[in-house]
Parts: structure tokens; sequence; C-alpha cells
């Protein structure tokens, strides 16, 4: 049972990375935390579900759910966010306004039932008598795939490069003939996209909901708290340490439990590490 | 040739500047010339870094206009300030503690082709040899003398057509001091590089500048060409 637990933890644990990751892209380089995170990993809940009814291939899914998270958040950066940079408050109030106003459109373009698809992949892996859905190994390769492409794309390339410069010193990479409105546009919607790819992978596995972005959200938080603001190898490990948290002790309390004994400890962990167990030091 | 006959660099044009509501910059008005190495003296808190600023389009202007080059500007930032060829050493130098010193000087000249970034690369670190053995490090493990070196490379990477510099000997030993000085003054012969120095340490701004604006109260109030400053200038406006 432990061993089935552990697994179970794994796949929890690629769903939870790629709900983070996009939250690491635009809170750790831009400073923002969006709490209508949650409803663009909605969005690409629903972009999956819409396009897998028509028959295009899971992968295309995907895809499409990443383009349509990032035009979203792209439109959401130029007509809201970025007027309110720097201010906190105004900030968590208007992308909050932004996470109402998209949930209810849901609501009204899908209705309130939930929707789901079947996996792309059907079918178990058998070893040693535990069970391992196909579906549950693709979430975490997809999730490993998509968190590898994202650090290439922050550190092996020279876009990446004008992200963490901005991150570091917003003043001064704009003195450096760098035009940071259009990076910090770029980096939001980036972090849609990935949120929308998170909503596309989850579909299969659970469901899609109008309202389901609150859950995610909450989640996609705790992971970034855990793993520390801007570090992505961070929010692997943390993704993988809450997984396994929650899936074994949920093998010995009930799942409520283990998630209400997962938030004390991140209670205790921000009083002594205020950010986060990966956090680089200095900053 | 005089300096009226020398091509234009910058004209500030009667600007004024505040911080909440308090009037910093009182109508200050003058003129930078090709050749031209301009000192910005003044005790401190008369608004030289300000200036400065307004100049980067750090700092945004109450009012009076700004011209660059050709180009006359009342409102602007610091990007589109960068983008025609202004380069700036900030005080306390900023430059990026996570990347590496390669990293930090290929990061002012990111809008460079492959090409022109290696040849530059090269001039930068032929300007500051003691950068080459530390490329692979990260820039904020360097010293305070390094850290300027290296954020003055970063600003040549560019190719500027105009230097800005805040203080550059602030926390730097004297001998690294008086290297700068001399590579500030090769880079000028060089690379015909106008430059704004502002600078409380005298010395080393009469061994770079050869033209001196003195500030008093957000305006200039005395200004002149040579290699020192006369003794009731310094008496008036920089003796404490």
């Amino acid at each position: 049972m432990l061993i089935s637990q552990i697994i179970n933890g794994l796949s929890s644990a690629g769903l939870l990375l790629l709900a983070a990751l996009g939250a690491v892209i635009i809170f750790g380089n831009m400073g923002i935390i969006n709490l209508a995170h949650g409803d663009l990993i909605m969005t690409g809940a629903y972009t999956t579900v819409f396009f897998s009814e028509q028959g295009i291939p899971f992968g295309v899914c995907v895809v499409l759910s990443f383009i349509t998270a990032a035009v979203v958040g792209l439109l959401i950066e130029i007509t809201v966010i970025r007027r309110f940079y720097g201010q906190l408050n105004n900030t968590l109030l208007a992308s909050y306004a932004v996470s109402i106003i998209l949930g209810q459109s849901a609501k009204l373009i899908f209705g309130p039932a939930t929707r789901t698809i079947p996996p792309a992949i059907a079918g178990s892996l058998v070893i040693g008598g535990v069970y391992i859905p196909y579906y549950n190994i693709l979430i975490v390769a997809i999730a490993l795939l998509t968190a590898f492409l994202t650090w290439a794309l922050l550190y092996r390339t020279t876009l990446g490069l004008k992200i963490r410069a901005i991150s570091q010193n917003r003043r001064m990479t704009e003195c450096l003939r760098v035009d940071t409105a259009k990076i910090d546009t770029f980096t939001f919607a980036l972090g849609s996209g990935l949120a929308g790819v998170a909503g596309a992978v989850i579909v299969p596995a659970r469901v899609a909901t109008p309202l389901m972005g609150a859950s995610y959200l909450l989640d996609s938080f705790i992971t970034v708290v855990v793993g520390g603001f801007d570090s992505l190898l961070g929010a692997g490990a943390s993704a993988a340490l809450i997984s396994e948290f929650t899936s074994v002790l949920g093998g010995f309390v009930s799942e409520v439990a283990a998630k209400i004994i997962l938030l004390l400890l991140v209670i205790v962990l921000i009083r002594f590490r205020p950010r986060g167990l990966f956090a680089k030091e200095g900053r | 040739m005089s300096t009226a006959e020398k091509a234009l660099i910058l004209r500030a044009e009667d600007i004024s500047a505040s911080y909440n509501k308090s009037r910093v910059i009182n109508g200050v008005s003058f003129e930078l010339r090709y050749g031209d190495k301009l000192a910005l003296l003044g005790r401190n808190g008369v608004g030289k870094t300000t200036l400065l600023c307004c100049i980067m389009g750090i700092v945004k202007l109450d009012g009076g206009a700004i011209q660059f080059f050709n180009e006359r500007k009342t409102r602007f930032s610091a990007y589109e300030i960068s983008s025609l060829g202004v380069a700036y050493v900030p005080q306390g130098r900023e430059i990026f503690a996570d990347f590496t010193v390669r990293q930090n000087l290929e990061f002012g000249g990111v809008t460079l082709n492959k090409f022109d970034m290696r040849a530059r690369f090269e001039m930068a670190l032929e300007y500051f040899p003691a950068l080459r053995e530390h490329l692979s490090r990260k820039g904020g493990v360097l010293s305070g003398g390094q850290q300027q070196q290296l954020a003055i490379a970063r600003a040549l990477m560019s190719g500027p057509r105009l230097l800005l510099l805040d203080e550059p000997t602030e926390g730097i030993q004297p001998n690294i001091v008086a290297e700068i000085a001399e590579i500030l003054n090769r880079v000028h012969r060089e690379m015909h590089l106008p430059m704004i120095l502002v600078e409380q340490n005298l010395k080393f701004a009469f061994r770079v500048a050869n033209r001196y604006a003195v500030m008093q109260k957000g305006a200039i109030a005395a200004s002149g060409a040579g290699a020192e400053l006369p003794g009731e200038v310094i008496d008036k406006y920089l003796t404490v």
C-alpha cells in the first residue's frame, strides 16, 4: 500500500509542479500575486475539453491550451495588471476581479456541470502487483518536459536573461536598452500559458469546473511558498515533497486531515523560512 | 574648433523635477558638446544624482526639456534614452549580483549582434583586463573596485554616444580610483566619448573632467572650463 501511495504521490507531484510553474514565473520574476492564476488553469482545462470533443488529439490540445491561456494572460496584463505594478493591494484586488470574471464567464459558456475527457493513454503498468496508470506516467513526463523547457528558456536564452535581469533590478535593466514593459507582458503571458498546460493535463485525471481555479490557486501558492518564490528547482522539489506527504499521510489519516497538517506545517515554515526552502540566499 | 562649434550632445533647457512634491531640481540649463567631460560637483543633497537620473529618464521632469543629439524630449523613459545611446553607471554600481561577470558584460550589449558583441566584449576587457580572470564568477562576490570596473565596462559594451557616471569612486580604494581615472581618460581619447561625471572626489573629478558645473539647491550655481576649480567656488559651494 505504501508503494502505491508513493507512486500516486508522484503523479500528483507532476500536476502540482505544472500548476505551480506559471506562479513561479509570474510571482518569482515579476513579484505579482496573481489571484486569477487558478482561473488560467481552468481556461486551459476547458480549452482541452472543447478541442478534445472536436476530435483533436490530446497533444495538440495541450499546445492549444497553452496558447489560449497565454493569450488570455496577455490581455489581462495589457488591460489590467500593467496599471498596478508595484501596488500589491491593487494587484490583489484587480486579479481577484479578473478571477471572478473568468470563472463566471466559463459558467456562462460551458455551464455549471463538471466536464472531463478520457485519459490520452488507457491501461496501467503493473509492477510487483502495483498498478500505475500509463496516464500518470505521462503526467510526470509532461511536467518534467515543461519544467525543462521553462528552465532552458530562462537560463539558456537572451530573452530569459532579460526576464531574470528585470527580477534582479528593473531600473538598471531599462537603462541597458531593454523594453521592460514588453518583457513583462511576455513573462505574464508565459506564466499564464504554463497554467494552461496544467489545466490541460489535469482534465483527464480529474474534472473541469468553472470554479476549479480556487483550489488550484491555493495548491500552486503553497508549492511556491514551500519551494521558494524564484526557484524552478524549488518548485519541483516542493511539488514532490507536498504530494508525497499528503499522499502517504492520506493513506493513514483522511485526505482532509493530511491537508490540514500540511497547511499547519506551511505556517511554521513561513515563520522560520519566509522565502521558502530552496530560495536563493541574500536577495 | 571652439566649444560652441562642436556637435551638440545634450542640452538641458530649464529642467525641473521633484520627489513627493518637494522640488529637487530647479530650472537647470546647460549644454554638453562633443569632446566635453563635465564634472557635476556640489555638497551632498544638492541634486547632482537626481539631475543625472532626470537625464537618464529615471526621474520624470516637472518642466523643461532635454535635447539629446538631434532629439528634443520632455517626457521619456530610461529605455528610450538608453536606446538613443546614453549609457549610465549608477551610484552603487547596480551590477546584476546573480549573473556572472561575463553575463553582466554581455547584458550591457544585449541588443548587439554576435559579431559586434564579441568585438565589444574584447574591447571592454582590454580597458579592464582585471575582469578577465573573473568572467565565470558571480557579480555579487566581486570587490567594490571590481564591481565598479564591471559597471563601467558594462556601460561601454553598448557602444554609447554619451556616458553618465554617478560617483564612480565611492567606496573604492585609492589605487583603483587612479586606475579608473586613467581608463576613463583613455576611453575618452580613443572612443571620443563625452561624459557627465557626478563626483565628490575633486582630485578625481579634475583628473578626468575638462569642464565643471557646481550645483547648489537644485540649480547650477557656477560653471566653467579648466583643470581646476577657482578657490572662491570651492569656498562658497564645496567646503563644509
